[in-house]
């Protein structure tokens, strides 16, 4: 049953009200007759944005059933999260704290992941690269032979500190490529390089959206194997930062999130009408464009990967479990390390 | 080392050993280690069969059935082998008898694993009803029929032995191997489990090999 890709609810519409009926979750929608009833046994994660009411009866139930819900602002922005009971799996804990008290064990499943991003990058800009006009192409090989040696570098590093200059520098590299991949379109100014808190241009307000998925997927896959989320590798120890979730992102954020970008800006799914300013410059999604990435983005989820060890296809929306498995596997002494997802495997 | 139970916990008392770990280690050490380790049970369609026909026998209390008394979700110990668990049906019968009856949704196999839970059961019920029980049963729903089983002297050497090797597992907290057999297929913890990954050491260990391997043109996109 654990791999099977159930279903994440995600509710956005404000006002609306969901209600536990029975073994279903009733839907209401302000200014709507029609309702809606979904069986909870299809969904494993409920997502709501702003203004939606939860009844009491159905959030203890998915406290009971450990079906997430996740808080976010109307914006996009992650506020808070359910996951019932903390499991039971104090012995992987444990594991986990001790693996960051030794500095070599620490160091190699921080290095892994970061190798593990800066490939998947390096794979996402060569495929994109095919499709560019000749300049831009070039440009982005150019990159992408920087990123192989980045990679080198990578398997030389000495601490977690000198991992975390590489990786920035990867990540810069990347949206200098991803700069190349993007076509031009009306009302969107062109992609510069990645800014966050908060996103003051429409390229990267979707970025900053789409990461959200991944974070909130993959935090849910972290607690579903029993992980502490935020005793993390590369990213350490930091309230009320899940660093273990963040290291496990990494070397998904390519491949899930920037290709579905570029997906949906070239292909002009998402347009300039798609996005608002608010005063003092910040760029968000609008409801609409908000509909679009969610509807997009289930699809996404759905989308088959080769997995090497698994020597079968997955669902985008099942890697990051396969990985938060992995990663237990060595935590707990099965695996001789931790190897990350690699979208050319 | 101390139990977890309610009470001062006798110096020298034995780790609780659960009932069920009897069944799920005889099945396949690693699937009760994931359970007793690692907090992984996992359902799938057997074991939600499982839960359901459950939910029939495991209300608390007692029906009875003309000179036979039946007791219900039964929680049973015995401190002295260090074992605990619930009873899905204890039957008292009229001359004195005590029976334990575990239910199954799956066929009974014979000397399979589900005789040493429902012997560890019957050797709790023996010291709480300071009795003998020398039958003990097994409803297989699958086959809608009670199997009658024998707690003989083997079988009873059998549970201390198991109920000693899953307690070695508790106090040293590492997970044994994976089989990598048939059982697999028909578990439901395989995925948690990776027997597959972790039989194949040496293709693992080349993966983490190639992590850092590049190759000058995408590779089969």
């Amino acid at each position: 049953m654990s791999l099977e890709l159930l279903n994440t609810l995600y509710v956005q519409t404000q006002g609306a009200d969901l209600r536990l009926e029975e073994d279903s979750v009733r839907v209401r929608l302000p200014e709507a007759t029609a309702r809606r009833v979904l069986p909870l046994r299809r969904i494993d994660a409920i997502v709501v944005y702003g203004h939606v009411n939860l009844s009491t009866e159905l959030i203890t139930r998915c406290a009971q059933d450990a079906r997430s819900i996740t808080w976010m602002s109307g914006g996009g922005r992650f506020l808070g999260r359910l996951d019932g009971a903390v499991r039971g799996n104090v012995l992987l804990r444990q594991a986990q704290h001790r693996a960051l008290a030794d500095e070599s064990v620490s160091l190699e499943i921080a290095r892994n992941v970061v190798a593990g991003k800066i490939r998947n990058s390096r794979w996402i800009i060569l495929r994109t690269a095919r499709d560019a006009a000749p300049p831009a192409r070039e440009e982005m090989r150019t990159v992408a032979a920087t990123l192989a040696e980045k990679i080198d570098t990578v398997a030389s590093a000495a601490d977690v500190d000198t991992l975390r200059g590489i990786e920035g520098d990867s990540a810069r590299l990347h949206f200098a490529a991803f700069r190349h991949a993007l076509r031009p379109a009306d009302g969107i100014p062109p992609f510069e390089r990645r800014v966050r808190r908060p996103p003051t241009d429409p390229v990267n307000a979707l970025l900053s959206y789409l990461y959200g998925m991944v974070r909130g997927m993959v935090h849910g896959a972290a607690e579903q194997v029993g992980l502490d989320p935020y005793v993390g590798y590369l990213h350490g120890i930091r309230p009320a930062k899940p660093g273990l979730v963040l290291d496990l992102m990494e070397e998904f954020r390519p491949v899930l999130a920037d290709r579905l970008a570029l997906t949906l800006l070239n292909r002009r799914q998402l347009r300039a009408e798609h996005f608002e300013e608010l005063a003092g410059g910040a760029v968000q999604l609008t409801e609409d464009g908000r509909a679009v990435v969610i509807r997009e983005w289930q699809e996404a989820r759905q989308q088959l990967w080769e997995h090497g060890l698994a020597g079968r296809s997955v669902p985008a929306g099942l890697l990051p479990v396969m990985q938060a498995r992995l990663l237990a596997r060595h935590l707990r002494g099965d695996l001789p390390g931790y190897l990350p997802w690699k979208v050319t495997a | 080392m101390t139990t977890d139970r309610a009470g001062a916990p006798r110096e020298g008392d034995p780790i609780q050993v659960p009932l069920s770990a009897l069944e799920h280690f005889a099945y396949c050490p690693r699937q009760s280690g994931l359970i007793l380790l690692e907090d992984a049970f996992e359902d799938d369609v057997a074991t939600v069969r499982g839960t359901l026909l459950h939910q029939r026998v495991d209300t608390p209390g007692n029906r009875g059935r003309g000179s036979v008394r039946t007791l219900h979700a039964l929680p049973v110990w015995n401190d002295d082998l260090g074992l605990v668990g619930v009873c899905d049906a204890v039957e008292l019968h009229a001359d004195g008898s005590v029976l334990p009856v575990e239910h199954k949704s799956g066929r009974y196999r014979p000397g399979g694993p589900a005789d040493l839970q429902v012997a560890g059961q019957a050797m709790c019920l023996e010291a709480m009803f300071h009795t003998t029980i020398e039958q003990a049963a097994i409803y297989s729903a699958t086959d809608r029929r009670r199997h009658q089983i024998t707690v003989d002297a083997p079988l009873r050497e059998q549970v201390m032995n198991v109920t000693e090797a899953v307690r070695q597992m508790i106090t040293s907290a590492s997970l044994p191997s994976p089989v990598t057999d048939g059982r697999c297929r028909r578990c439901s913890m395989v995925d948690s489990c990776m027997p597959r990954v972790l039989a194949d050491d040496r293709r693992y260990r080349q993966g983490l090999r190639d992590l850092y391997r590049t190759t000058p043109e995408p590779e089969n996109v």
